[in-house]
């Protein structure tokens, strides 16, 4: 069964949005889902009458221009008078099973931490999955779904899993362990509480958030589950916060708290 | 106590228990922040408000124009028969900018046929062929019985049909014909710099809206500098601390104990030229004009990187975002000026239409020529003349009617766009900065005095107010 029946993709037309767009029309029309282009836009005082209606309106028709491009059969466009964060999850919440796809632009500038980036926010507060474009591609070759042995994280890689099978790519189980036996032992456990044997797997030893970040630049996307995202994790800084701030390549962050199954 | 910062309603210094100094050191740098806020802000504005000339009638303006500078007659502020108002710098200047937009973008890339061949010819044809399919009955019969009435309806069912089912097979190519042949003189027959100007002239909000859009990372950072009012206000405010402390006011004061400062005779009559009213004046006209100006260069000037002793910001910052503005430009216009249904319009109903539909009509001509040929021998036969020209020219017209419905169809226009966008997205890209950065710049270049005016003239108003409230 397929693990998404829509993406919801947000766009403001910038480098980093229409990655997000063409990775969005990638899963799109390989997965055949509909996608949902959603462009904001709020009257500015410092600028006024800038990317007002009218922009979203023409930002959001260049992403549909875009999605067909690439083949997606079925697009909506919504530009609305709105908060970026509120859109996307609003219009995700129209749907079961959604993916919200964003840039991941916001995510690796201390300023944009600061001062709250949309991809920020989503990716500590988003009730639903959401994939972070870090990079365009043109298919998805290699997932790795990263893992810890955790209840939560054997449901993000569960969540990978279908994902993988949906876009046609290889999947491959990751852990960092304190040596290799352990890692080979926490694999063999989660291959097979996934019933997949033969999935090729990986062992990487070290500070499990910095040498996961790093070593996503080998793959087309790394999955994670949102463990730590929030709350008193988040202060004390969790492994999922680091990776997802850091990480050098796309990222799918599977929402693994209760209230999303 | 005494009153030395006292505007007419209040004693500030009273009031606050603070000396002048400390009076204007506070005041004066947040009254020249708001001045540089205001002015850069009513900058922004000027730039692209109103998108259409307003004005109004002033008597006598008609006589004394032709004596204005040269300067001041082009600026956007005059209309014919003495109608003073103004236009927005970038919807007035739209007809350059256009020029500009294509001279830089699908003029670099040689001939408008390569343009041309962006658009795909071969599958216009094919999709316009395609569309008109079901109507090729109607079509035939509505071209021959136009001319000949009686020889559509004398001629047997048999080959009506045969007319009919020729047409059918033939119109792919005949299609793909006239295309190829508006290919091979597409030079002559579309002026895309022509099209691009006219259109903007007639929908300066579309240029607007581009370019607003486009640019507001820079239009904000515009605004924003305004505030670089507040450090140059503190200079004037120990400008003004200066003249008022070397003064014979403070002089005076300083006898019962306050604080003043003695210069030599010479370089303190030199300070006082000026009374200390016309300096908060004029120092805050100067504040209005130096942000405006900080705004405007910084934003466009250099193109190319230069080092910092010869620019502190090194890159104008609309160059620095070349690659990103580029797409967005690209993309405004793929969507909104540069599109199939445009070109079509231009191409069916333009400057060069009447030479679009003759080339058309002599390709159809053509292949009407021998698909009719048979049947025309036997209508001779028949009925002695036939309007063969009279046929050729109502094919070529049919066809000129029915590529419309083909070439305004939303999805149609969507593939192409695709392909406008990403072939002018690498032009703009390809462009050197200070080029890219022009195209902007020209259409406030030659008026940006007035926004310096304006700057100045509102720095003064603030100064005024200030003087209104704390005295000079």
């Amino acid at each position: 069964m397929p693990p998404y029946s829509k993406i919801v993709a947000g766009t403001d037309g910038s480098d980093a949005a229409c990655d997000a767009i063409t990775v969005a029309g990638v899963i799109a029309a390989v997965a055949d889902i509909p996608v949902a282009v959603v462009t904001t836009w709020k009257p500015s005082i410092s600028v006024p009458g800038a990317r007002e209606q009218s922009w979203a309106e023409l930002t959001a028709r260049g992403a549909d221009i875009d999605l067909s491009t690439s083949g997606v059969r079925a697009i909506e466009q919504f530009p609305l008078e709105a908060n970026t964060f509120d859109a996307l999850i609003a219009i995700a919440g129209q749907t079961s099973q959604p993916l919200i796809v964003v840039g991941a632009a916001g995510l690796g500038q201390t300023s944009s931490r600061l001062l709250g980036s949309t991809s920020n926010r989503l990716s500590h507060n988003s009730p639903v999955d959401v994939l972070f474009v870090r990079r365009p591609t043109a298919r998805f070759t290699t997932v790795a779904l990263a893992t810890d042995g955790s209840p939560t994280s054997l449901q993000a890689t569960r969540r990978g899993l279908q994902f993988a099978e949906m876009t046609g790519a290889q999947p491959l189980l990751l852990t960092v362990a304190r040596d290799v036996a352990s890692g080979t032992a926490t694999l063999a456990d989660v291959a097979d509480h996934l019933g997949s044997a033969d999935i090729e797997r990986r062992v990487l030893i070290g500070n499990p958030a910095e040498i996961l970040a790093e070593d996503a630049e080998r793959y087309d996307l790394l999955v994670i589950g949102n463990r730590g995202m929030a709350g008193f994790s988040r202060i004390l800084g969790s492994t999922a916060n680091t990776v997802t701030h850091r990480a050098a390549s796309n990222l799918l962050l599977v929402n693994t708290a209760p209230r999303a199954q | 106590m005494t009153t030395l910062a006292a505007g007419p309603f209040l004693d500030w210094e009273q009031l606050t228990g603070q000396s002048k100094f400390v009076v204007d050191i506070i005041s004066v740098p947040i009254f020249s922040a708001f001045a540089g806020l205001i002015t850069n802000w009513t900058g922004v504005i000027m730039l692209f408000a109103p998108v259409r000339f307003t004005g109004f009638y002033v008597p006598g303006l008609k006589r004394i124009f032709p004596y204005l500078p040269r300067k001041v007659q082009i600026l956007p502020t005059f209309a014919p028969n003495g109608i003073l108002g103004f236009q927005g710098f970038i919807p007035c200047r739209a007809e350059k900018m256009a020029s500009l937009i294509v001279d830089t973008s699908i003029a670099r890339i040689g001939k408008i046929s390569d343009f041309y061949q962006q658009l795909d010819p071969d599958k216009l044809a094919k999709s316009i062929a395609k569309a008109a399919r079901p109507d090729i009955r109607r079509l035939t019969t509505e071209i021959i019985e136009a001319r000949h009435p009686q020889l559509w309806q004398s001629l047997p069912p048999a080959m009506r049909e045969q007319v009919i089912a020729t047409v059918d097979a033939e119109l792919p190519a005949i299609s793909k014909r006239a295309f190829a042949n508006i290919g091979q003189y597409i030079d002559q027959l579309l002026n895309v710099k022509l099209m691009t100007v006219n259109y903007l002239r007639r929908n300066p909000e579309v240029l607007r809206d581009i370019i607003r859009g486009m640019a507001v990372p820079e239009l904000r950072f515009m605004v924003r500098v305004g505030a670089l009012g507040f450090p140059f206000g503190i200079l004037l405010a120990l400008w003004l601390s200066l003249i008022y402390y070397t003064g014979s006011e403070a002089a005076e004061h300083s006898a019962h104990g306050g604080f003043a400062i003695a210069l030599p005779g010479f370089v303190t009559s030199i300070l006082h030229l000026l009374p200390s009213w016309l300096w908060v004046l004029a120092g805050a006209a100067v504040i209005g004009i130096i942000v405006n100006i900080i705004a405007i260069k910084v934003v466009f000037e250099p193109g190319e990187p230069q080092p910092r002793y010869k620019y502190l910001w090194k890159q104008g910052l609309f160059a620095k975002r070349q690659h990103q503005a580029a797409h967005e430009l690209a993309t405004m216009l793929s969507l909104q000026v540069l599109t199939v249904q445009n070109f079509a319009h231009e191409l069916l109903n333009g400057a060069s239409a009447d030479k679009t539909r003759a080339l058309i009509e002599a390709s159809v001509a053509e292949e009407a020529e021998r698909i009719l040929g048979p049947f025309i021998v036997v209508a001779r036969n028949s009925f002695g003349v036939v309007d063969v020209q009279g046929l050729q020219r109502g094919a070529g017209d049919t066809l000129v009617e029915f590529a419309p419905s083909v070439l305004y169809d939303p999805a149609f226009n969507k593939t192409q766009a695709k392909k406008i966008e990403a072939f002018a997205t690498e032009k703009f890209r390809a462009l050197p900065p200070d080029k890219f950065g022009e195209m902007l710049y020209s259409a406030i270049e030659q008026d940006a005095w007035l926004l310096y005016a304006h700057g100045g003239l509102l720095g003064i108003l603030v100064g005024a107010v200030h003087i209104l409230i704390f005295g000079a």
